[in-house]
């Protein structure tokens, strides 16, 4: 893959017009396959960050571009698709749908983007057999198996089937935002490794985001927003 | 990958709230088994109200409403203001352009019942529905002076066989404290049922009427005059006066100009209706209870589909998270509009299923009483046309009613994005 998994470019955000700055980047980019660990407190445009990266929320001025596409020049429905195609997400918690099982919450991707169903499909077995791979993977294969509810999991199973469905259809991209806030130490560890594992393998850029540096082992570049974005810092001292 | 997938979760997202959703059906099939009963109702009611008489071209009485001439005369509902005399009855009945006439003498009443006084004549020319005439399920017409013939439900009522005695009550209390215990009558005949007000009458001979009141005077027992009722069948009792008359004309262009005659009669004021117009008059003045019957109907699934937005749009709140998720994993806002419009239509189109359910249920259940009670007989049979456009409407409206927390949707996910503060 040519060029950058995620590249933001001459970035400024403000809520509504009038409103201060948010986020002022004046660059920030991640290769294909890179493991980049986010590290900013709240308060640093984390959030914002993210919204901007789903297409949710638009800049003012800059460029965003996932995979070369830049989401401040396509219709809004193609932001969609972008997001369903090329992004995997994993939140701090509450990510499943408790009215579907396991597996089906893992293969929700594939409902709203043909590009990752397709890529589902083509694994051995098909689609349903790739998303009981990527289970089992993540320990959780008898779970599913035994047909287990989401409500019965514990928060780090949860986790793991989280980053199971971010998984599926190997996006270009995976974004965590504090997935391991939830979990103790061992577990966090052991989170970390299964994701660093099924992305290596699928060749997807990683994009971690907490305002824990403990967990900075294992990435390949960590990356502090207070000091990269020049809204935060004004944002920062005024509280 | 668009319409199904949103579907399939709209029914998993539904199931999950089992509770509430249940409760929600269960409002929306109660509503619709109740339009769909009641527009059964309304129409069967018609058909079998329309069917009461047929065959007879003038209905005759003393001068006053038709709609009233009608309910006495053949729903038996009410009193006569007047009777008409003998005499009248005698010169109509000798009229060139009448082909048969079925003297009526009403009054007297037994358990409830009313009496019919009457000639053999109405065995033979009376037709109910479709020129149907009746016909004796054990028996025949009245031979003797106390025979009596039954209608169907007076027969299956009481419990009476054929030759077992009745005693005739004066007026029309259901235990008359007056009756005519003196002179008792026999069931010569019971009819078959007809589902008309026929089923719910005991008839007699009208000199029998005249019998039973030869010893009494406005009303009550002459003290000190007593006739036995050997002694009744050695007099002349042709009767003085009849409470209507049911005539058959020669054609029907005659029976026109014998109603204009019959109303211009100088010796007596008199009313002559044609049973077809008067039975539409006074289904015309039920027509504004029909439309109320309807239009509360209306109102209720109006209500039932209300109760579904309101907890659509109670659940949208709650079902943030849902909605966030859903967003993170490439829904559009679109697409979550189309969620919640699909489980308006899910719940509507369940409801209005489960309602044609219960109201199949509550007809096989409340059939017998309707006929046996009301004389009323309801068919189960398919739905009818307008019965799938109704059910049709329902979904349709509950489609329309669930844009609204629908929109909601929309809006919330396009200021929620994917990330929700809790």
């Amino acid at each position: 893959m040519n060029g950058n998994a995620i590249r933001l470019s001459g970035v400024r955000f403000r809520w509504r017009t009038g409103a201060p700055l948010v986020l002022d980047l004046a660059e920030f980019a991640a290769r294909p396959g890179e493991r980049l660990f986010v590290h900013g407190p709240s308060g640093s445009g984390k959030t914002t960050l993210l919204n901007l990266l789903a297409g949710i929320c638009l800049p003012q001025e800059g460029v965003v571009e996932i995979v070369g596409e830049d989401l401040a020049r396509v219709p809004g429905p193609r932001r969609d698709a972008i997001r369903a195609d090329c992004i995997g997400f994993i939140f701090q918690m509450f990510n499943l749908l408790p009215f579907l099982s396991l597996t089906e919450n893992v293969l929700l991707p594939c409902r709203f983007s043909p590009v990752r169903r397709a890529r589902a499909d083509a694994a051995p077995g098909g689609a349903e057999a790739e998303a009981l791979r990527l289970l089992a993977h993540m320990g959780l294969g008898e779970a599913a198996a035994a047909g287990r509810a989401v409500a019965e999991l514990s928060t780090g199973q949860q986790q793991r089937v989280a980053a199971a469905r971010a998984l599926i259809g190997a996006p270009p991209v995976i974004i965590a935002d504090e997935p391991t806030s939830a979990l103790d130490a061992d577990a966090q560890a052991a989170f970390l490794d299964l994701l660093f594992a099924e992305a290596g393998q699928s060749g997807a850029t990683v994009l971690f985001v907490s305002h824990d540096r403990r967990l900075d082992a294992g990435f390949d570049r960590v990356v502090a927003l207070a000091e990269i974005n020049r809204a935060a810092g004004a944002e920062g001292r005024a509280a | 990958m668009r319409g199904a997938p949103i579907l399939g979760l709209a029914v998993k997202s539904l199931l999950n709230r089992r509770a509430t959703v249940g409760l929600t059906l269960l409002a929306l099939a109660v509503s619709v088994m109740l339009v769909l009963g009641v527009e059964k109702l309304r129409t069967e009611a018609k058909a079998s109200f329309a069917a009461t008489i047929s065959g007879t071209d003038l209905i005759v009485g003393a001068r006053s409403g038709s709609v009233q001439l009608l309910l006495y005369a053949v729903f038996r509902i009410g009193n006569a203001t007047n009777n008409i005399s003998w005499q009248s009855y005698q010169e109509i009945a000798a009229r060139p352009d009448v082909a048969w006439t079925v003297p009526l003498s009403l009054g007297d009443s037994h358990r409830g019942f009313r009496v019919l006084g009457t000639t053999g004549d109405y065995f033979r020319h009376y037709r109910y529905a479709r020129k149907k005439s009746l016909a004796f399920s054990v028996g025949g017409p009245f031979t003797d002076l106390f025979d009596a013939v039954l209608g169907a439900e007076v027969a299956r009522a009481l419990g009476y066989k054929l030759g077992d005695p009745l005693v005739v009550a004066h007026g029309l209390g259901a235990q008359g404290f007056s009756n005519h215990k003196d002179k008792p009558f026999r069931v010569a005949g019971i009819l078959a049922r007809t589902g008309t007000p026929v089923d719910r009458t005991v008839h007699v001979s009208l000199q029998a009427i005249e019998a039973i009141h030869v010893d009494w005077k406005s009303g009550a027992p002459v003290p000190g005059m007593r006739v036995t009722a050997d002694q009744v069948r050695r007099m002349d009792l042709t009767p003085r006066a009849i409470t209507a008359v049911l005539v058959g004309a020669k054609s029907r262009f005659a029976a026109f100009s014998l109603q204009r005659a019959i109303n211009e009669y100088r010796a007596e004021p008199l009313l002559a209706v044609l049973p077809g117009v008067a039975l539409q008059e006074l289904w015309d003045l039920m027509g504004t209870a029909e439309a109320a019957l309807a239009a509360i109907s209306v109102a209720v699934v109006a209500a039932g589909l209300l109760g579904m937005m309101i907890m659509m749009l109670a659940g949208l709140n709650e079902r943030r998270r849902e909605m966030a998720i859903l967003r993170s994993v490439g829904a559009r806002p679109l697409h979550l509009f189309a969620l919640l419009v699909s489980e308006a239509a899910v719940l509507t189109t369940a409801g209005a299923a489960a309602g044609l359910g219960l109201f199949y249920a509550a007809l096989a259940a409340f059939r017998p009483v309707l006929d046996s009670r009301f004389g009323l007989f309801l068919e189960i049979s398919a739905p009818t046309a307008h019965d799938l456009a109704i059910l049709g409407a329902v979904v349709l409206a509950g489609v329309l009613a669930g844009a609204v927390p629908a929109l909601g949707a929309y809006r919330q996910s396009l200021a929620d994005g994917m990330t929700v503060k809790l």
